[in-house]
């Protein structure tokens, strides 16, 4: 049950262009990834970790990028790069390389390996299918999410750092890049990567 | 005790400038500076050779950029150097000094990971300093690029992971290179091998191997002068030395595989980037495409895999670091004066201290002697002669010989040309030379004592013995 929502969070993420269904979808992902990755047996510092990490994803992330909308009048509309055809086409062959993955030797013994690689892959097709900066926050939202899941699915036994590189790695997605995306809005209140084009890399 | 008080000692530092009264701040700050990077001397005795050589080039570099950042820029100037003042500059300079020594310090690929992580959150706010829309532009590709570059080496860490637990490894030391490099016999090899070329394209991203390269000259370009320097200079080894705890894991799990590829990434870099350099406009630009040349030619250098190789490697990474540095607070001085880094407005520069200080600096990135690049770009080619890998050979040879082009060029356009004379007579930044002053004496020495007492040769020697 909770592989099938986290399956249909990560195809609605990459597939909708409306922001508010997608941080729905993120919400979704997030919570069922945390569900699976939650340390049951695990020590105090685990699961102080584990609060931030839920408190990151689940409030302080999604309330920021809220604030930052209704603030400064951001467009609600993702900007897909490409039309919903092509986008639903991308999705099925994110799953078929996500479930050729899972045929692999290496992973034959891990049961949701192909789970963590589409999670993985579909965080970066929400960047490569939108134009509004916004998806991209959200695209590393859920990447962080996909790897909180990879965590639990590979190596549950890890030592607590990982949880702490997860932290960090939330953190980073939440502060940096929204304040990133608030400078930015003086220059294009729309967010679109379009005009981010001058340096070309 | 003393490792964890080097590593923080540059974050608090800086906290500590910051509430002192503004009329002694600069000295405060220098001095305070002084002392954080006196205590990282005093901890290497407890940390290994390699940590010890990185800790030894961040603590030097990081203390010059901190000096060079204390001269007064006027704030009418453009935004590109309007930073010198302001409180936020030094706590975000202060964060990323401590970033890089958490990730040379740590003995796991964890820790390394949360370090090199950290450098971004602190960076990406200094590459955006200026506020101006191209900065931005940059802090956000810098942003995007490298957190899912690292996001990637972070999924090959739990891979391995995965892989010492399956080889009945405790959870504990998992993640330490040097149990795992113990066990690689018994590491699962399918497993292993996905795992570090995970970790190589994360890491490969942070250090700009093409074709993961494309933030890199923007970043580089659209910082402060003395966080361009910082990071071509170390932001860039502190990735590539990532690469080299990696690889000493591949070494006996899959030292073709991880050899190949790091001998085709560093190919391409320094074909790409030469190519490129020949296109600029730009003197920050082009320095930062010399960046990956300079990081290609090191991969190439690892991806030998001989312990020549592996020397000059990292004798080119202390080389590049003050070299490039030296480039870059020269460049800041021309701009400072200037008002621009536009090769096509820049002319007459050898009349002027700053221009003779920049010449000095290409001369160094060409690999002319006395400076030390000389002598680890020949040691380099000897390296990949020895290794019969004549196709990589000429793959560096071709780079070498279009990266010189294009700085010839460019110390042409900017030195010749009829004095320029300053609307307004500018105030001589005068700790900045200070800190180009000791950077090109550090690059120059490099040259003339390449082999004397120099901690690489313990490292390659260490490295080059199988665990």
């Amino acid at each position: 049950m909770v592989i099938a929502i986290i399956l249909a969070a990560a195809a609605l993420l990459a597939i909708d262009s409306r922001l508010r269904s997608a941080l729905i979808a993120y919400l979704c992902f997030s919570a069922g990834t945390l569900w699976l990755a939650f340390p049951h047996a695990a020590n105090a510092r685990a699961l102080a970790f584990f609060a931030v990490l839920a408190l990151v994803k689940l409030v302080a992330g999604p309330a920021a990028l809220i604030v930052l909308v209704r603030r400064y009048h951001v467009p609600e509309d993702l900007a897909p790069s490409f039309n919903l055809a092509l986008r639903l086409l991308l999705v099925a062959a994110t799953l078929l390389a996500a479930h050729g993955i899972r045929l692999m030797t290496a992973f034959r013994d891990v049961d949701a390996a192909g789970v963590v690689f589409y999670a993985i892959f579909s965080s970066m097709l929400i960047v490569l299918l939108h134009r509004n900066l916004l998806a991209h926050v959200i695209g590393l939202l859920t990447l962080g999410s996909a790897i909180t899941l990879a965590g639990a699915v590979f190596a549950p036994q890890l030592p607590g750092a990982i949880e702490i590189a997860d932290t960090f790695d939330a953190v980073l997605a939440t502060v940096v890049a929204l304040a990133i995306a608030r400078a930015l809005i003086a220059y294009d209140p729309h967010l679109d990567i379009r005009s981010l084009r001058e340096l070309r890399g | 005790m003393r490792v964890a008080l080097a590593v923080a000692a540059p974050f608090v530092a800086a906290l500590l400038s910051v509430v002192l009264p503004a009329r002694s701040r600069r000295l405060v700050r220098g001095s305070l500076a002084a002392i954080a990077a006196a205590l990282a001397f005093i901890a290497l005795p407890a940390i290994d050779p390699l940590s010890a050589l990185f800790v030894a080039i961040i603590s030097v570099l990081s203390f010059l950029a901190t000096l060079y950042s204390l001269s007064i820029f006027p704030t009418r100037e453009r935004d590109d150097v309007r930073w010198s003042n302001r409180p936020a500059y030094f706590i975000l300079l202060g964060a990323f000094w401590s970033s890089m020594l958490v990730a040379v310090t740590s003995t796991t690929l964890s820790g390394l990971w949360i370090g090199i992580s950290a450098t971004t959150l602190a960076t990406t706010f200094l590459v955006g300093f200026s506020g101006g829309q191209s900065a931005l532009e940059a802090a956000w590709k810098y942003l995007m690029l490298c957190s899912f570059g690292i996001a990637i080496a972070l999924i090959g860490i739990l891979l391995i992971g995965r892989a010492g637990l399956v080889a009945g490894i405790a959870p504990a030391a998992a993640l330490s290179w040097d149990v795992l490099a113990a066990h690689a016999p018994e590491l699962p090899p399918e497993l292993t091998r996905i795992a570090l070329a995970l970790m190589l394209l994360g890491f490969g991203t942070k250090a700009g191997l093409a074709p993961m390269h494309s933030w890199l000259p923007d970043a580089h370009s659209k910082a402060p002068a003395p966080i361009s320097a910082l990071l071509s200079g170390l932001l860039v080894s502190c990735a590539l030395y990532a690469i080299v705890r990696v690889q000493h894991i591949a070494n006996v799990t899959a030292p073709h595989f991880f050899d190949t590829t790091l001998l085709v990434l560093g190919s391409l870099s320094i074909l790409v980037a030469a190519l490129l350099m020949l296109a600029q406009r730009d003197v920050k630009r082009l320095l930062s495409y010399s960046t990956v040349e300079h990081a290609g030619l090191i991969a190439i250098a690892l991806g030998l895999g001989t312990p020549l190789g592996t020397f000059a490697a990292l004798y080119h990474v202390v080389n590049h670091a003050f070299t490039k540095a030296l480039a870059f607070f020269a460049v800041g001085i021309v701009q400072h004066e200037r008002g621009t880094t536009t090769i096509g407005k820049l002319h007459g520069l050898w009349n002027d201290s700053s221009g003779k200080l920049l010449l000095a600096a290409l001369l160094g990135l060409m690999g002319l002697p006395p400076f030390g690049i000389c002598v680890s770009e020949l040691l380099i080619v000897i390296a990949a002669a020895l290794a019969h890998a004549w196709a990589v050979l000429g793959c560096a040879l071709t780079g070498l010989l279009l990266a010189f082009v294009a700085l010839t060029r460019l110390a042409i356009d900017t030195e010749s040309g009829a004095r320029f004379v300053p609307a307004v007579v500018q105030r001589r930044p005068i700790p900045a030379f200070v800190a180009i002053s000791c950077a090109i004496a550090v690059a120059v020495l490099l040259g003339l004592v390449p082999f004397v007492n120099f901690p690489s040769t313990t490292v390659a020697v260490s490295l080059s013995v199988p665990p």
